[in-house]
């Protein structure tokens, strides 16, 4: 990398791109690196503190903690990404459709727009997911994601309509196709995956908030959230969990977060106004 | 020196960065009495507003004096703390600056504005905010404003440019400072505008004795306005002398390329010269004189060491030039500055318009664009009227082919929207327009397409109108793609491209951003080109572009004029230019054209009073004749 | 001003009647009867049909919309299936809890994350400075049920200094404002975070913009320029923030009235979806949605009454 991009990075962007990496890796190798499978019962040995044998101790099933969470690592990553995939895709297509189109298109999709955006964030989840079943976990995060991007391409959208370039490629004879796609969309996307980004550890939190809550995902599938609300029952006897699953909720999600932010530096040297 | 209201000595302004400090100003002195008007001109990269800075003490956090002395009123400013310094800001020494859109606090009313730094100084304590008030009311209507009492209740953004301009001389005028450094005051107003607030700006130096330091790229204002003049380039005082010397015996070569690149009314020249080359980097100052690489009388013992100021007669020039030990080529009077009768060339040649055969390219008779404004529900409920702006109203518009014709007027006032209009990239709302033989409202999509090959347009931002993610060869092939067909050789035909805009093929992988802003306009003219249209629409074509760089883009385009016979609409606020550029003028006002007709003509016997305060308004860079 | 008032007014009744034509129209959404979907396990064929009855499912979907609002507009939510009691009782007994635990953040939020930011832009690039970014950022990324298991577990098992369970005797205020402290730190701690990042955002860009330097060349003083010139400033897209703010803070209620065990909104949606019973989640979301468009609206009107740009949009320079 060039040096400058590496100053801008800086050592608190590059150590948490290390950390992003190896939780990265952490999920892919989980069968690998976990000592114990993460629902592997183990009843005489509840509720252990830290030994030799369970390293973080065990929960009130017997399970390893440490497996789990380890295992904890993956299902974040794999209900977050998919989420805001989808919404990055969906998001995208609606912002283009109504900025470049406009009139009843625009009007509609503002009005939808309008509408999920009225709840706030988990509120919304928990509606759906009343009606939807816990199946749909992963389309809830979606749909729940899906208006900050649309709003962001539609405004960028119709503000690129009235760029210089826009009016040159139409002066050259370009149709309205060309330009969408050739041009505007190329300059408007770039941001937006930056954005993204961003919003996988927002996820991660919904996700693991919503698996506290039980409506998440289902046990004995080790969601963090789902070991704090198990840690929360149980906080008499071994609170140990929490700090755990805690621990690790964190750090996956400020890495990721202070990673974003060095590539935002990165690739827009204007917002380099943000220290840390 | 007693008398002296400032003295600047050896001024040294460096910038800090990483990689060690880079001095922006090297050198520099001059010194000022009290009633003076000082001009400090020099293009972008200069170190003037730099300079203008760090006199003032008001020098941003990368910044620093490195070195020597300003002096103000014997007291020595470098070195003072800011709490010191402030205490002479807005008192002893105030600042207007450039734009006034954005130099005003949004947010806070204007009589907030002026009332609060009053109220901090000495003169403000233990006053009524009455007595205040009135003492504010007093200074607004003496910058102008109407109806001040009322009006200084209201905020920044209700105000046109040209009156917030005239709220920041308040301002900076309201305690009856000495000294006033003005920081291009008039850059950003139009044409009529600039002359208002030049004369303001004098009116009060004649009331109050204030001194004023007035720092601008336009050599008209310098001539119109300042009694001595500092020429700056790279960092250094290149030359000084009054304004009358300056202007009438420049003796530095840039002074005199700066002189020869401004086109103005008073002077009619064959083509515009250009300056070679560019300013030396802050990073890479040759040792020895700055200019050496772009002057035309280089000789080796300029490179070799850096010539102090000479005294030339009552000038200073800081060239070898005037030293006895020079050898080289001396400046004439007639190089590079032509004599003073050479023939305009807009009468060079014939107007296309005055020969019989030649035929129309732009047709336009009672064009028609009004715009009406999109009410909200509440407006339409509560019965409010409509808001329609006429843009173009009913204008007659016509253009012979193989001519030039200059559509001059201010901002708003629709010129843009008939250049957009013509093209079709404006619907218009009534009227006939025909062009290129076209009525191009007829035409269907894919007739319309081929004829805006035909037809083509330069934009006013040359960078914001290349798409920012494609590179240079892309940009000047893509016209191909849309229209389907493909050159023979594309790699050739990309260089033949370059070639007719005088732009090297090292640009060809760049991308806009990484074009400066002349070659941003060449690279958008070559791509107007590659359909080979006939018609031509330049929106401000040197919009934003230093004296010399703008000049090579006139000459280029009155060279592909010429050779290849492209009709042009010229669409420009700058009546300089119109005499050396366009065949015929047409004058735009509030949506109509209040004049027109062959350029000469026009610009000796206007008839319509709009034209004539236009033509009153532009500063020839010639020095009243009742100037020392 | 008025005319704007009455367009965000008219702008804010048409989504309330959007949330409500949503929220109305979403058990239709997923295929198969509603009222089964809806009671899942708890699907018997008597409580199917009082369901039915009860939210009109065998109505069409229009008619269903339209009785809906009819009732609305009369304050009739239904009666719960279960219970035999009006929703609009359940709903508005949690109610006020939600709303005063919601706001009470909302103001220690402001309070704090406000003047942290300010404190970090003033001095920009410092160890004071990026101590309190990398805090700021720490705290964004804390979870409300994070921090309020944390507080739980310190309180309750360590240090047994304020009450870490219910809601306290609602008849003292004192008690019910010592119930209120650890939930009202937990849910706060992520916006204090933000805030603190967001005006350290605004206020840096502010202070570098052209007119702060000018009003410096008038000699006004430090103080004068950072509180009556810059904040001022930067406080304007601040407050607007502040109404999203408020949605944000009742979403992360949910959880912190679940760890600390007081009734409020987010405990009543959580049971009743745990308990199959959707009318009540219906109802409750509503709610929950309408005082967030009421928020959105108040700071939007707010952020217009401090910014005199907002209001006069469309007229153009005098």
């Amino acid at each position: 990398m060039s040096g400058q991009a590496s100053a801008r990075l800086g050592t608190g962007g590059k150590v948490a791109a290390g950390v992003v990496v190896l939780i990265a890796l952490v999920a892919v190798f989980a069968p690998a690196i976990a000592p114990y499978p993460f629902d592997a019962q183990d009843i005489p040995n509840r509720l252990q503190g830290p030994s030799s044998e369970y390293l973080l101790g065990t929960d009130h099933f017997g399970r390893d903690l440490l497996s789990r969470v380890i295992y904890g690592t993956r299902i974040a990553l794999s209900t977050a990404l998919p989420a805001v995939g989808m919404a990055l895709l969906l998001g995208t297509l609606m912002g283009l459709a109504a900025g470049y189109l406009g009139g009843m298109v625009d009007s509609v999709t503002v009005l939808i727009l309008d509408t999920l955006q009225a709840f706030p964030g988990v509120i919304l989840a928990l509606a759906i997911l009343a009606v939807a079943g816990p199946s749909s976990l992963v389309y809830v995060l979606a749909v729940t994601f899906v208006p900050g991007y649309a709003r962001v391409i539609r405004a960028q959208v119709l503000s690129a309509r009235n760029q210089e370039y826009v009016q040159a490629e139409r002066n050259l004879g370009a149709g309205n196709f060309r330009i969408l796609f050739r041009h505007i969309l190329p300059n408007v996307v770039a941001p937006i995956i930056v954005l993204a980004a961003m919003d996988i550890p927002t996820v991660i939190t919904l996700e693991a908030g919503l698996s506290f809550l039980g409506l998440g995902v289902p046990p004995p599938a080790p969601s963090w959230g789902v070991m704090l609300s198990e840690g929360f029952q149980y906080m008499r006897q071994a609170p140990s969990q929490i700090l755990f699953a805690g621990a690790a909720l964190i750090v996956t999600t400020l890495s990721i977060t202070l990673f974003g932010e060095g590539l935002q530096r990165v690739l827009d040297p204007r917002s380099a106004k943000e220290s840390s | 020196m007693p008398g002296e209201l400032l003295s600047v000595r050896d001024l040294d302004v460096a910038y800090l960065t990483p990689a060690g400090p880079l001095h922006a100003v090297q050198g520099v002195s001059f010194s000022m009495e009290a009633g003076e008007v000082v001009g400090i001109v020099g293009e972008s990269g200069s170190g003037k507003s730099t300079l203008a800075s760090g006199v003032m003490g008001l020098l941003g956090p990368a910044a620093r004096i490195t070195g020597g002395s300003v002096s103000f009123r014997g007291d020595e400013l470098t070195g003072r703390s800011e709490d010191e310094l402030r205490e002479l800001w807005g008192k002893e020494i105030a600042m207007v600056f450039q734009d006034p859109g954005t130099s005003l606090n949004p947010v806070l009313s204007i009589e907030e504005q002026l009332l609060t730094p009053l109220r901090q100084r000495e003169e403000g304590r233990g006053k009524s905010r009455q007595e205040l008030r009135a003492h504010v009311t007093g200074m607004l209507e003496r910058v102008g404003m109407p109806d001040a009492e009322r009006r200084m209740r209201s905020y920044p953004h209700e105000f046109s440019g040209g009156m917030r301009q005239r709220v920041m001389i308040a301002l900076a005028l309201i305690s009856n400072p000495a000294l006033l450094i003005a920081d291009e005051p008039t850059s950003a107003l139009d044409v009529t505008l600039k002359k208002q607030i030049n004369d303001l700006l004098l009116g009060l130096r004649d009331e109050f004795g204030t001194s004023i330091l007035y720092i601008t790229h336009d050599l008209g204002t310098v001539a119109q306005v300042c009694d001595r003049v500092l020429v700056m380039y790279a960092g250094e005082i290149v030359e000084a002398g009054t304004a009358r010397e300056i202007f009438e015996t420049p003796r530095h070569p840039y002074t005199r390329a700066l002189l020869a690149a401004s086109p103005s009314a008073a002077r009619s020249v064959d083509t515009l010269v250009t300056i070679p080359g560019q300013v030396p980097g802050l990073a890479d100052m040759p040792r020895g004189c700055r200019f050496a690489d772009r002057c035309p009388f280089v000789e080796d013992m300029c490179r070799a060491s850096h010539p102090d100021l000479f005294p030339v007669g009552q000038q200073q020039v800081r060239c070898y030039i005037y030293t006895p030990e020079w050898t080289g080529r001396t400046p004439s009077d007639s190089d590079p500055r032509p004599a003073a009768q050479a023939e305009p060339a807009s009468s060079g040649t014939a107007s296309p318009g005055q020969d019989p055969d030649s035929s129309l390219i732009v047709e336009a008779n009672g064009l028609k664009v009004h715009f009406t404004e999109r009410r909200n529900v509440v407006d339409r409920l509560l019965g409010r009227p409509v808001h329609k702006v006429r843009a173009v109203d009913s204008v007659d518009f016509h253009v012979f082919e193989g001519e030039i014709v200059a559509v001059v007027g201010e901002s708003g006032s629709g010129k843009t929207t008939l250049g957009r209009t013509v093209l079709r990239l404006q619907e218009k709302t009534g009227g006939e327009l025909i062009v290129a033989g076209n009525d191009l409202a007829e035409l269907s999509r894919p007739m319309l397409r081929a004829a805006r090959a035909d037809m083509q347009m330069i934009f006013q931002d040359a960078v914001a109108s290349l798409s920012p993610r494609m590179r240079v060869r892309d940009l000047l092939l893509e016209p191909y793609t849309i229209h389907g067909r493909q050159p023979a050789n594309p790699d050739a035909r990309v260089e033949e491209l370059l070639e007719m805009v005088e732009l090297s093929t090292a640009h060809t992988g760049k991308y806009p951003h990484e074009l400066s802003g002349g070659q941003a306009r060449r690279v958008g003219i070559a791509r107007a080109l590659t359909l080979e249209p006939r018609l031509l629409i330049a929106d401000e074509p040197t919009a934003g572009l230093d004296v010399s760089v703008g000049a090579g883009i006139l000459n280029l385009l009155r060279d592909l004029n010429r050779s290849m016979g492209l009709s042009m609409v010229l669409i420009t606020h700058d009546m300089n230019i119109i005499r050396y550029m366009a065949h015929r003028v047409a004058v735009m006002q509030q949506g109509k054209i209040v004049e027109t007709g062959p350029t000469l003509e026009l610009m000796e016997n206007p008839e319509h009073p709009y034209t004539q305060e236009l033509l009153a308004a532009v500063s020839p860079p010639e020095v009243p004749q009742d100037a020392p | 001003m008025l005319s704007f008032v009455i367009q965000k007014l008219a702008s804010t009744v048409i989504v309330a009647i959007l949330v409500i034509t949503f929220l109305s129209l979403l058990v239709h959404f997923v295929p198969g009867d509603p009222a089964t979907i809806i009671l899942g396990p708890r699907a018997t064929p008597e409580l199917v049909a009082r369901v039915t009855t009860a939210m009109d499912l065998d109505k069409s979907p229009a008619m269903q919309t339209l009785s809906f609002f009819g009732r609305l507009l009369r304050g009739d939510l239904g009666t719960d299936v279960f219970t035999n009691r009006p929703i609009a009782t359940i709903v508005g007994q949690v109610l006020p809890h939600t709303v005063i635990l919601a706001l009470a953040s909302l103001l220690l939020a402001a309070l704090v994350g406000i003047p942290l930011g300010v404190l970090s832009a003033v001095r920009p690039g410092s160890w004071a400075d990026r101590i309190l970014s990398l805090v700021s950022v720490t705290m964004v990324t804390i979870p409300p049920y994070v921090s309020g298991l944390l507080l739980l577990m310190l309180f309750s098992g360590t240090l047994r200094w304020l009450p870490t369970f219910g809601l306290g005797n609602p008849g003292n205020p004192l008690d019910y404002l010592q119930h209120m402290l650890l939930p009202t730190i937990a849910l706060a701690l992520t916006w204090i975070g933000y805030l603190a990042r967001l005006v350290r955002g605004n206020l840096l860009e502010v202070l570098s913009q052209d007119h702060i330097r000018a009003a410096r060349a008038q000699g006004v003083s430090q103080r004068t320029l950072l509180y009556k010139y810059a904040l001022r400033n930067a406080l304007v897209p601040t407050v607007a923030i502040l109404g999203v703010a408020l949605g944000g803070l009742m979403a992360g209620a949910v959880f912190v009235e679940i760890i600390f065990s007081r009734p409020g909104l987010g405990t009543l949606i959580t049971e009743s979806i745990q308990g199959r019973n959707y009318p009540v989640v219906r109802a409750a979301t509503l709610a929950a949605a309408l005082l967030f468009v009421i928020a959105n609206f108040l700071a939007d009107i707010a952020n217009a009454a401090l910014d005199p740009r907002i209001q006069l949009g469309r007229k153009g320079a005098a």
